[in-house]
């Protein structure tokens, strides 16, 4: 019998609160995780605004003695990882640890760790170079330091796709799973904003600023202009489906496909054509269809008109109710979104709330679907379909269902 | 398959220079290494991309992507792959990266933090991103498929080639360009000085006296096709992927298990991906590092993983010639393999003079091996315990 996939936990760490019922309630209401960038020095940069992450009292999910080893990262997405072990109610002292894996999607985890590590070389030479600080600041630190912590010793696995790093951590744990190497696997991941990063950012074009119109985050919107930057962490519990039966586990939803495809448009562009996504939404689709999309509009001008393209096309051949929102406008855009949008669709299928994109007055495209603009709850959702498109062309697209 | 190291930039001239014993560890000239402990590197000097247009019309290019862009294109040259064959869609690529357009964008801040703002180009920036070179090759092969890039540093581009066979087995792609790129840069070159796991006469794996890695850079690239989809346009098979695993040993963040247990397990959950017994591994292209701590724990595993076989087949490390290679040491290693199940050679363990007692294997020393290898294991294990072993086959036409 093929082994399916389900969901049985969710850690956050997000602009929107810490634990997903913080993170829900704020969602939901459409309350913006986006203020003046705090606790960074921006010289030359055109951009303030940013979604940040609450201070954090790492103490009380992180040992002090692992605590003291990791870096600002490594602490957000082990705290997400704490939070959802317990959320989904694992004794990891009764299972196998063999057999339960941690993959992580990250886009430049350490960038503040390298930073630091950069500056101090630079400035002291060599020999002044921090041993611990430079073990931690390796992308897959995160994993390590998570799977030391646990006692994880199944797959392990870090991944870097730009916007869609947490995707692929969550398709290559659907796919172990399905293989019978894991009964547990840890997905998602996270990323922060560092000062380097946001300069990166900013020197490249990619953030909103004040010009003919202010700076923020309005996808689909016909006065966006770049993305704004934000920071978060999130960890999923994928189980293979009779192994959290067995335990009598709280079932969120089951990943029930995905699509992976790709357009080969410029390393900093994004897929304007829509191809990509377009193919990666139908290969997700193929069995059911969803009720619900988070897109990946991030209010850039060429992401959110790819996927409108695709989405429209796609739609066009479909009959039935679809509707859609971007939670960009309330989180701001970054690599390991994914993992938040992916919590959000299991959290509104189990309670039917739906986020609204904000910031939406002017809608830029003639969407055959409506756009939701204000909260609402639909007792019809039941599957619910997210986008993740990155710069450079890669999109993917995970289906999640209530029920098998 | 196509690679890219200071050996030799092509095929034919890294599998020379390799089983002549060449090594390609020397003075760094990338950047100065004046106030370092060690100075030595196996860096790239030379290399031929004249006829690559597309590189010399982007400028944004890092040293990871031109590596990761040559080989790529050596690769699908040999595998007789023409662009109108292939279904775009059905075309997916996975590759492994470490430090990635790092070098770029250290050249960048190191402007910024030294005040000369006005000379630092923006373009440095462009490869920031660990999946650039991914995305690069993406777009000149107009890749429409799977892009995974996987970020596990040393063990990086094993993993990728890994999870590129997956991509095949799900039925996700038909062919994938697998393996990895990664180039020299300071803050890692630094980090493993700090972490004074730098061997300041150059790598000698399993030797006695072996004082640590030699850094390396460079880029190997196999291209993985479906079978049927492989017979089917006639392509000369060179090598059968037969199986792979990846696990931790959550242990310690830089050290291996000293028991050799995250070792034997990795390559005993290979053996059964790949349904072959111990008895049939007839060589191993090791991690072999030349750290004192992996290359006992590797040995330990090794013996444990194939009990006593493990003393009758030949093993080897390639790091005494090409260094440690990081985001591309995996796929690098794995290429040597399959030319070894080819040509029936195992290269000599560069730099290995006197075996250290308590790695008691059957090492090349300073000859490489002649015989009839059809089955080898090829290991790759990162920081933190990232093990992943992976298990090719020759496959006879």
């Amino acid at each position: 019998m093929s082994k399916e996939v389900a969901i049985t936990g969710i850690g956050i760490l997000s602009p929107l609160g810490i634990g997903k019922d913080q993170f829900l309630e704020n969602l939901s209401k459409g309350e913006s995780g986006i203020s003046i960038v705090k606790g960074i020095e921006l010289i030359n940069i055109s951009s303030k605004l940013a979604a940040q992450i609450p201070e954090v009292n790492f103490k009380s999910y992180i040992p002090l003695a692992s605590l003291r080893r990791m870096d600002r990262i490594s602490k957000m997405v082990v705290t997400a990882l704490s939070l959802a072990i317990k959320d989904g109610g694992i004794s990891l002292d009764k299972e196998n640890l063999e057999k339960i894996g941690i993959m992580v999607g990250t886009g430049l985890g350490s960038s503040y760790t390298v930073d630091t590590y950069f500056r101090l070389l630079l400035k002291e030479g060599p020999l002044a170079a921090p041993p611990m600080l430079f073990q931690t600041s390796v992308p897959n630190a995160i994993c390590s330091h998570a799977s030391i912590l646990y006692g994880i010793k199944g797959i392990n696995a870090t991944f870097s796709q730009k916007e869609t790093s947490v995707e692929m951590a969550i398709i290559q744990g659907y796919l172990a799973i399905k293989k019978g190497v894991a009964d547990i696997i840890f997905v998602g991941g996270g990323d922060e904003i560092s000062e380097p990063l946001y300069h990166i950012y900013s020197k490249l074009g990619l953030l909103s600023k004040n010009d003919t119109y202010p700076e923020g985050s309005r996808p689909y919107d016909e006065t966006r202009n770049g993305m704004v930057m934000g920071e978060g962490a999130c960890i999923l519990i994928l189980e293979e489906a009779s192994h959290a039966k067995k335990r009598k586990a709280n079932i969120y939803g089951y990943l029930e496909g995905f699509g992976i495809a790709s357009s080969p448009v410029d390393i900093l562009g994004y897929d304007k054509k829509g191809d990509g996504i377009y193919h990666s939404i139908n290969m997700a689709t193929k069995n059911k269809s969803p009720d619900l999309i988070y897109g990946s509009a991030n209010s850039s001008l060429d992401l959110d008109e790819g996927e409108a393209h695709a989405i429209n096309k796609w739609f066009n051949k479909r009959n039935g109710q679809v509707k859609l929102t971007a939670i960009s406008s309330l989180l701001g855009s970054f690599d390991a979104i994914g993992g938040l949008k992916a919590a959000a669709a299991l959290l509104t299928i189990k309670t039917k709330k739906i986020p609204p994109t904000i910031n939406l007055t002017k809608q830029d495209f003639s969407f055959s679907l409506p756009i939701v603009t204000t909260p609402i709850e639909d007792k019809n959702i039941k599957n619910v379909l997210t986008i993740g498109s990155a710069t450079g062309g890669t999109t993917i697209t995970l289906l999640f269902s209530a029920d098998l | 398959m196509g690679v890219v190291t200071a050996i030799g930039d092509d095929l034919n001239s890294f599998w020379d220079s390799l089983i002549k014993g060449k090594s390609g560890i020397g003075d760094i000239t990338l950047f100065d290494t004046s106030s370092y402990r060690t100075k030595n590197g196996a860096q790239i000097k030379k290399l031929k991309y004249d006829d690559i247009p597309y590189i010399n019309n982007d400028k944004n290019l890092s040293r990871a992507d031109l590596f990761g862009i040559v080989s790529a294109k050596e690769a699908i040259k040999n595998s007789g792959l023409i662009e109108d064959v292939w279904n775009p869609f059905r075309f997916g690529i996975s590759l492994g990266a470490g430090s990635g357009g790092i070098y770029s964008v250290e050249q960048y801040f190191k402007k910024i933090y030294q005040g000369e703002k006005e000379k630092a180009p923006i373009s440095l920036l462009t490869g920031y991103s660990l999946c650039t070179t991914t995305d690069y090759i993406s777009k000149i092969y107009n890749i429409m498929g799977p892009r995974i890039t996987a970020a596990t540093v040393c063990s990086s581009s094993l993993a990728a080639i890994g999870f590129g066979i997956d991509l095949i087995r799900n039925d996700l792609a038909d062919i994938v360009i697998a393996g990895g790129s990664d180039s020299l840069c300071e803050v890692t070159y630094s980090g493993f000085n700090a972490l004074r796991i730098v061997d300041p006469k150059g790598c000698k794996p399993f030797d006695k006296t072996r004082e640590g890695i030699s850094l390396g850079e460079g880029a190997g690239i196999i291209i993985l096709e479906e079978y049927e989809h492989a017979l089917s346009r006639n392509a000369t098979i060179v090598a059968e992927m037969l199986g792979y695993a990846i696990c931790a040993e959550a242990y310690h963040l830089t050290a291996p298990s000293p028991d050799g247990e995250g070792a034997k397990r990795v390559m005993e959950l290979a053996m059964k991906d790949a349904k072959i017994n111990p008895s049939s591994v007839d060589t191993i292209n090791t991690h072999g590092t030349g750290t004192p701590l992996n290359d006992i724990a590797e040995s330990i595993g090794i013996k444990k993983a194939l009990k006593e076989h493990a003393h009758h087949i030949p093993v080897c490390s390639i790091k005494g010639s090409i260094g440690h290679c990081l985001g591309s040491a995996g796929a690098i290693e794995a290429i040597s393999l399959i030319l070894t199940l080819v040509n029936g050679i195992v290269p000599p363990t560069v730099g290995l003079k006197e075996p250290d007692p308590k790695c008691d294997l059957n090492f090349t020393i300073d000859k490489p091996k002649h015989g009839d290898f059809k089955i080898g294991i090829s290991n790759s294990f990162a920081f933190g315990g990232n093990n992943v072993s992976l298990i090719i086959s020759r496959f006879d036409n």
